[in-house]
């Protein structure tokens, strides 16, 4: 991809309109391999390589474009019934779409490191064995044709621009005639005297050398004559030469569009989703991040202005004015709450959008595992904050992985078992309640917590003894542990590097939980709760000190007011008592008096605190004493720039009605430390 | 930001604070607003110079103490106390001083190499030199080292 010389707007454009190409690719030719006589389906595979294969030419990269081309070549084929969809073609198709990703992520930068003819060949290797059989005139299409030649393409442009009607005429004279080419010669005669005939297939050349067959396409430049010149007269006009078997006129534009739209879109799922991002505006990311933040500045703003129009009513009651600025703030507030549900809908995606990558990789982990796998995703419209969808692809990729590699038992095993061969692993989304929850289930073997207590003692994460008090689901819960894995041997699929400690990490850095049920010989639901949002959460305000902190709320149990005999000391450890569980504690005072405050200096012995916000992180509890609670409210999350950093125990922060700071509590963080 | 490439003839622009006993400088261009004291935020696990966090018109803004960032004896808060918004690597960050004197224009040249060593009781890493006016001497701090090293080399917890 060496030499390349694009506009950085053009390449920009190119970029994106490629990735979500070869997306669709990806995610339709997964499915093509089940739905091999899906013709929708078929259309949207031909039309993204069409579209790929004419941008690519139009930016002059070449070994993309010949990649292409091969693709569309044997997809026209299928597409027109010519050609079976086998196994080997799908995979020759994979191949021939990473080796595109391979030269996308290569535009530019100096030399390619990619031969494409081995995918070329594949491509026609697989098209060849079946193609044979069905045995058809090996014409090109009239739209590869096209599409791969600026200049007919220019043409056609023109006369749509001159209002005349590009048509499509297919020709086909009796297979008996011995004067087929003849035939054909005068059939474009005909046609050309009703219009400017832009290209035919097989090539006037072709033809005049007898080397034509018996069929021919002719596209053609026709002004339409209301009342005296329709399409119709083109066939009319070929059917005047002898020994014309069929002839048949459509419109160009129908060829490369599908012919009939679907509106309904969820019958569609991903596909429609992909579609439709093309009818919509992009905007860039980090201009709807600032407006989210003008957003985030007015609700601090109103719940101010609230507060002093509080503050007003108590001390000029009944007064008019003050009244006035009463209703004027609470419309302004149902404005903003309004405003802010359109900024928060406008950063919505639908989860179509990383779903629609993994059939591809079930396949893969499938194959590559040699284990058999039934994959199918639901809820693909469901939306949640893009900020959330990106974090949440790589811990999702994972448990697919494992879901099929550790999850799913080898064919003959499920076999003995009296299960299916074909294992079945499901991914879907949906809304409940304020959340998004996303499952992945699989029938596979489960997880077995008593192997898992054995194991993690032998690893020496737990002690024997402690093993032997765990419930079942604590048991299970170590699976989220650090360096614990529960795969007998590594595999390359689902490797080491990251544990399922990364991806709770990961799921709770998001304000979201993931949880796990599991049945031995039945299979497991990994569950991932998630917020609508990032930029705001329902927190619960709690004060320590002189500081107020936000507790996410949906980290929260319960409140307790602390009670002398709740506490106890465990090893040297303050722990909670509360109605026979014994949980940690955690003191924010702790936490906040680390060093002197200017003012009186904290002393440690003095202990206010009056209240346990009890949290759960995953299957722990823990007790935070704080020493009152303040109030239940939205939080709107700010950053705290990076010269603060990371503080432990503290994931941001968020100004207060009265504009204060107040500081938002790491639970998933404070809840180890504890 | 700071030009290096200025000129000694150049004349700079300077606001003047105190801190403890003595003046400092800093370059005009670096400063965003100067306020009054206001309810700070100390935020656990911070950096230690850090002293918390303050509301800057609705954003969040991280305010330091001077004191603590010189390695000078903790002084309390009094009327005279101001917060010295400057503005680094397109953050705004806060500085408590005792005081802010006055805006001062000076030749560039006045500014000489802080003498290593001869500062004392305090952490030279910051400082970018003395401004010699002759009747007095202001100590020039470097804004951009500001936050690359706290006292005792500590960095943990500054992000990049």
């Amino acid at each position: 991809m060496a030499e390349v010389d694009i506009p950085e707007d053009d390449l920009k454009v190119f970029l994106e309109e490629a990735e979500e190409q070869l997306g669709v690719l990806d995610q339709d030719i997964t499915r093509l391999e089940k739905d091999p006589h899906n013709n929708e389906l078929l259309q949207e595979i031909f039309r993204a390589a069409h579209t790929l294969k004419g941008s690519s030419g139009m930016l002059g990269l070449k070994d993309m474009m010949e990649l292409t081309h091969a693709m569309e070549d044997i997809l026209d084929k299928v597409r027109k019934g010519q050609l079976e969809v086998t196994s080997d073609l799908i995979d020759a198709l994979l191949m021939s779409i990473d080796g595109l990703k391979i030269l996308k992520e290569e535009i530019g930068s100096p030399g390619s490191s990619l031969d494409i003819a081995p995918m070329v060949e594949a491509i026609h290797r697989a098209a060849n064995v079946d193609g044979a059989a069905v045995g058809k005139t090996d014409s090109v299409s009239l739209e590869s044709i096209v599409s791969s030649d600026l200049d007919l393409l220019a043409r056609i442009h023109a006369a749509e621009a001159a209002n005349l009607s590009v048509t499509h005429v297919s020709v086909r004279i009796a297979a008996d005639s011995t004067w087929a080419s003849v035939r054909l010669f005068q059939a474009i005669q005909e046609l050309g005297t009703l219009g400017d005939i832009i290209v035919t297939s097989p090539s006037m050349a072709d033809i005049e050398q007898e080397k034509g067959g018996n069929e021919l396409e002719v596209l053609i430049a026709f002004g339409e004559v209301e009342g005296q010149r329709r399409v119709s007269d083109l066939v009319d006009a070929v059917r005047r030469v002898d020994e014309v078997e069929h002839a048949e006129a459509r419109p160009w534009s129908d060829e490369v569009q599908p012919s009939a739209r679907e509106d309904d879109k969820a019958s569609a799922g991903p596909a429609a989703a992909a579609k439709d991002t093309q009818q919509t505006l992009r905007i860039d990311v980090e201009r709807l991040d600032s407006m989210m933040n003008l957003v985030g500045e007015l609700i601090i703003d109103r719940t101010r202005v609230n507060k002093i129009t509080k503050d007003l009513r108590l001390r000029y009651r009944g007064d008019e004015t003050v009244q006035a600025l009463e209703e004027i703030g609470a419309h302004i507030g149902k404005m903003v709450a309004d405003l802010n549900q359109s900024m928060l809908e406008a950063r919505m995606l639908p989860v179509g959008v990383i779903f629609g990558k993994f059939p591809r990789l079930a396949r893969d982990v499938a194959r590559a595992t040699n284990k058999e796998v039934d994959f199918v995703t639901e809820g693909e419209d469901t939306e949640i904050d893009r900020t959330i969808i990106e974090k949440i692809k790589d811990p999702l990729m994972h448990l697919l992985r494992n879901a099929i590699d550790h999850g799913l038992e080898p064919p003959d095993v499920r076999e003995r078992a009296g299960k299916s061969r074909v294992g079945s692993v499901r991914l879907s989304a949906c809304h409940e309640q304020g959340h998004i929850v996303i499952a992945l289930q699989d029938d596979g073997k489960g997880i077995d917590a008593t192997a898992l207590k054995q194991s993690a003692v032998e690893k020496g994460v737990i002690t024997a003894d402690a093993a032997a008090r765990m419930s079942d689901a604590e048991a299970i819960d170590l699976i989220f542990q650090p360096g614990f894995s529960t795969a007998r041997q590594t595999s390359d699929i689902s490797g080491r590097g990251v544990g399922m400690d990364v991806v709770r990490n990961s799921i709770q850095s998001l304000n979201g939980m993931i949880t796990v049920e599991t049945e031995v010989g039945r299979g497991s639901i990994f569950k991932l709760q998630l917020p609508l949002t990032m930029a705001t959460f329902r927190g619960l305000l709690v004060q320590s000190g002189d500081s107020v902190y936000a507790i996410p709320l949906s980290y929260v149990r319960e409140t307790v007011r602390l009670e002398p005999g709740f506490l106890e000391t465990i090893v040297d450890r303050e722990v909670v008592n509360l109605r026979g569980n014994v949980l940690p504690l955690f003191r924010l005072s702790d936490f906040v008096g680390q060093r002197p405050v200017a003012g009186a200096p904290a002393d440690p012995r003095r202990r206010v605190e009056a209240f346990i916000v009890i949290v759960r992180v995953g299957e722990r509890d823990t007790a935070l004493a704080v020493d009152s609670l303040v109030d239940q409210q939205e939080i709107v999350v700010k950053s705290m720039g990076a010269h603060v950093g990371r503080a432990k125990g503290i994931a941001g922060a968020s100004i207060l009605g009265d504009g204060q700071v107040a500081l938002i509590l790491d639970v998933a963080s404070l809840s180890k430390a504890a | 930001m700071i030009d290096r490439s200025r000129s000694p003839e150049a004349e700079r622009e300077i606001v003047v604070f105190r801190l403890a006993e003595s003046v400092y400088g800093i370059d005009i261009d670096v400063v965003r607003e100067i306020i009054r004291m206001q309810a700070i935020t100390p935020v656990p696990n911070a950096p230690d110079f850090i002293e918390g966090v303050t509301n800057l018109r609705g954003k969040i803004c991280p305010v330091m103490d001077m004191r603590r960032r010189f390695g000078l004896a903790l002084g309390r808060i009094t009327a005279d106390s101001r917060i010295v918004v400057i503005e680094i690597d397109g953050e705004d960050v806060g500085m408590i001083v005792d005081g802010v004197e006055e805006v001062l224009r000076l030749p560039g040249s006045s500014v000489e190499p802080a003498p290593l060593g001869e500062v004392e009781s305090m952490n030279t890493d910051i400082i970018e030199g003395i401004a010699n006016l002759g009747t007095r001497l202001i100590v020039m701090f470097d804004a951009e080292r500001i936050l690359s090293d706290g006292p005792d080399g500590e960095s943990e917890g500054i992000a990049a």
